[in-house]
């Protein structure tokens, strides 16, 4: 397989007071070029802290403690042991990031062309090529050259978050994270958003890491897809794999608590009893064991191990839905 | 270009019910927000009725005026023409009596259960408060009594071991329960939820919205429904009022609606909704506007973006015209 990104044995640790948060529990994950992988799971679950590791933006009292993200780049860099220059280079024009608070990303005083030239000429973009690569981002996230001379609070929330796209591939990256980038939009915003990356995608051969709780969202967009649970991925394959034979029970409880418009009124939803489990104190056995409707004894003592289900898709439990 | 003929509530939707038995009935409600040469109609002669025991969801995107419809029942909202009646009285010109009686009968759950309450409160502080304005003869044990129950039905249990905790120590899902706990403590006619879930993660907020569902059917409340998401209003709702631009542009049972839209506007945001199945593969040629003010506009509000619009859409507003039984819709050219 060809990959872009291979995640070996991670583990992003915030320090409290309480004691050290596990947000990652010694997590693998391989990304291949060119795809969309969603990440998908409830708040609290690790999916933007991975997201955030990978861009190296994980902040005191944080810290990515061990593993290893190795880029296979012309040679392979492990992205944990970049510094200085090495580091700001790879941010943006190796991989670059949409996050979902479009309001708070933009300065509000800088017109929307200084906020591209400042981010190009941070990355040694050769001065007579920008304003023709600011052009030709904005149209290709679906904006004219009007916009240039705006100011954030002259744009709605879609077009900001646009420009955030725009600006996000303005240094060609490989790699795009996007971080709920639609979640404090409207849906019919929002599907223009999709269908805008998904045709990004396509003409610069992008490779996506589509973060959200959001599972119509993800299935709408992705290839792969990754369900996540107290810091790790319980499951992941293809997603049509994963929505319609999903192997893991907790694939299987978040996809049947949703309510879609075919849901019948008043019938009673399929719920979760419990809460996630705390993450300063080590996890026996499997995780979601206390929540499990088809737990078994052994759950509670052995760690459950990732285990290929079907053509590229795994998924960590003793007793996977359907054997 | 403001000037806006008062229109007769004719055959229309709040006449289409039998008045009698309405919990809120709205008027040609008509909001105005004016900022310099900006005007901007929140609400634009909004008509419509709940009937006793019913959900009515008001749907519709940001800026459509769904939170101020709500803030306007609730009487949180100087609007500028129109009229609300709650049980068939004008609410503003209650007298000092019945507008005790509308507050008490009229409760509102908010979208954001970390700032719907007070974090120096405890959770028996916030759930009481209501107790303690309109309930002075309750003694201090009746109330703790009330509000253990409360919490019991709302599914904080065993209550006694969530009454005394703050809301730093409960999720998102807790918090809501308890917020859901204060508004209906009086028992009230009339609950508003302004997009109770969305804050919430979608397997706590599938909870939360079963626990509403349960609720309703026993304490039989009438229920303003707020959400921009049609899934979940059509789970919860018997009828729905979708909203764009300040207007309800159609209004009827929930399944209807969804099965068959009328407007073009309904349909748009139905298949704008991401689907698991991805079966959602009908398509609508939009072109997407949102870089308007509504307070010019003289014709239909979606006529900008409307791929079926014709020339007297953009030159006279249509109103809300029957179509079917329980149906209506505010278009010249429905989708058949």
């Amino acid at each position: 397989m060809n990959d872009l990104l291979s995640i070996r044995g991670l583990e992003t640790v915030f320090d409290t007071k309480r004691g050290t948060v596990k947000a990652l529990r010694s997590l693998d994950l391989d990304i291949h070029k060119g795809e969309t992988l969603a990440l998908v799971g409830e708040s609290g679950s690790g999916k933007s802290t991975l997201g955030l590791s990978i861009m190296r933006l994980i902040e005191s009292p944080g810290r990515i403690a061990e593993g290893s993200i190795i880029l296979h780049a012309t040679e392979d860099v492990d992205v944990t042991s970049l510094k200085g220059g090495k580091l700001r280079r790879f941010r943006w024009k190796k991989v670059a990031m949409v996050f979902q608070s479009a309001m708070n990303v933009l300065n509000p005083v800088m017109r929307i062309e200084d906020q591209f030239i400042d981010a190009l000429e941070a990355h040694d973009i050769d001065k007579s090529e920008i304003s023709g690569r600011i052009d030709h981002y904005l149209k290709l996230a679906g904006l004219g050259p009007k916009v240039r001379r705006l100011y954030p609070h002259e744009l709605s929330g879609g077009m900001r978050q646009r420009v955030n796209i725009a600006l996000a591939l303005s240094c060609e990256p490989d790699l795009l994270i996007a971080d709920e980038p639609t979640t404090a939009l409207d849906v019919v915003v929002q599907k223009e958003i999709l269908k805008s990356l998904n045709t990004l995608k396509k003409q610069l051969g992008l490779t996506i890491i589509f973060i959200t709780h959001d599972i119509s969202v993800a299935a709408s967009v992705a290839d792969r897809m990754a369900i996540f649970y107290a810091g790790r991925i319980v499951e992941i394959g293809p997603k049509e794999e994963v929505i319609n034979r999903p192997r893991h029970p907790y694939s299987k409880a978040l996809l049947s608590s949703i309510i879609t418009l075919n849901t019948k009124r008043g019938q009673d939803l399929i719920s979760l009893k419990g809460n996630p489990p705390d993450l300063i104190t080590p996890i026996e056995g499997c995780s979601f064991h206390n929540r499990c409707p088809s737990a078994r004894p052994e759950c509670l003592k052995y760690k459950p191990v990732e285990s290929l289900v079907s053509s590229d898709h795994y998924v960590e439990c003793l007793y996977p839905i359907g054997e | 270009m403001f000037a806006k003929s008062e229109r007769k509530v004719e055959e229309n939707v709040s006449s289409s019910s039998v008045s009698g038995t309405d919990v809120m009935r709205f008027e040609n409600v008509t909001k105005i927000y004016k900022s310099g040469p900006i005007v901007n109609y929140a609400l634009d002669d909004v008509s419509f009725s709940l009937r006793k025991g019913e959900t009515i969801s008001i749907v519709g995107e940001s800026g459509s005026g769904k939170t101020t419809l709500g803030m306007a029942a609730i009487n949180l909202l100087n609007y500028d023409r129109g009229t609300i009646y709650f049980e068939n009285m004008p609410v503003k010109k209650l007298n000092r009596k019945q507008r005790k009686k509308f507050r008490a009968g009229s409760q509102m759950i908010f979208q954001d259960p970390y700032g719907s309450l007070n974090p120096y409160n405890s959770v028996y502080d916030s759930v009481v408060a209501p107790l303690n304005s309109f309930r002075p003869d309750l003694s201090r044990s009746q109330k703790r009594e009330e509000v253990l129950k409360m919490l019991d039905k709302v599914g904080l249990r065993p209550a006694e071991s969530y009454i005394d905790e703050f809301p730093k120590k409960l999720s998102g899902g807790q918090r809501q329960r308890v917020s859901i706990a204060r508004a209906l403590i009086m028992r009230p006619e009339l609950i508003i939820a302004d997009e109770p879930t969305s804050m919430l993660d979608v397997s706590v907020s599938s909870t939360v919205m079963t626990l509403l569902n349960h609720l309703k059917e026993e304490m039989n409340f009438s229920m303003l429904y707020i959400s921009h998401e049609l899934a979940t209003a059509r789970y919860i709702s018997e009828r729905m009022a979708v909203m764009n631009l300040g207007r309800i542009v159609e209004i009827g049972g929930s399944d209807s609606i969804v099965d068959h839209p009328l407007h073009p506007y309904t349909k748009l945001l139905l298949t704008s909704m991401p689907d698991v199945n991805n079966s959602n593969s009908e398509e609508m040629d939009v072109t997407l506007d949102f870089d308007i003010y509504n307070g010019g506009i003289k014709g239909c509000s979606f006529a900008t973006m409307c791929p079926f619009v014709r020339e007297n859409c953009k030159e006279s507003r249509p109103e809300l015209n029957k179509v079917e039984e329980d149906h209506y819709v505010a278009c010249f050219y429905p989708l058949t």
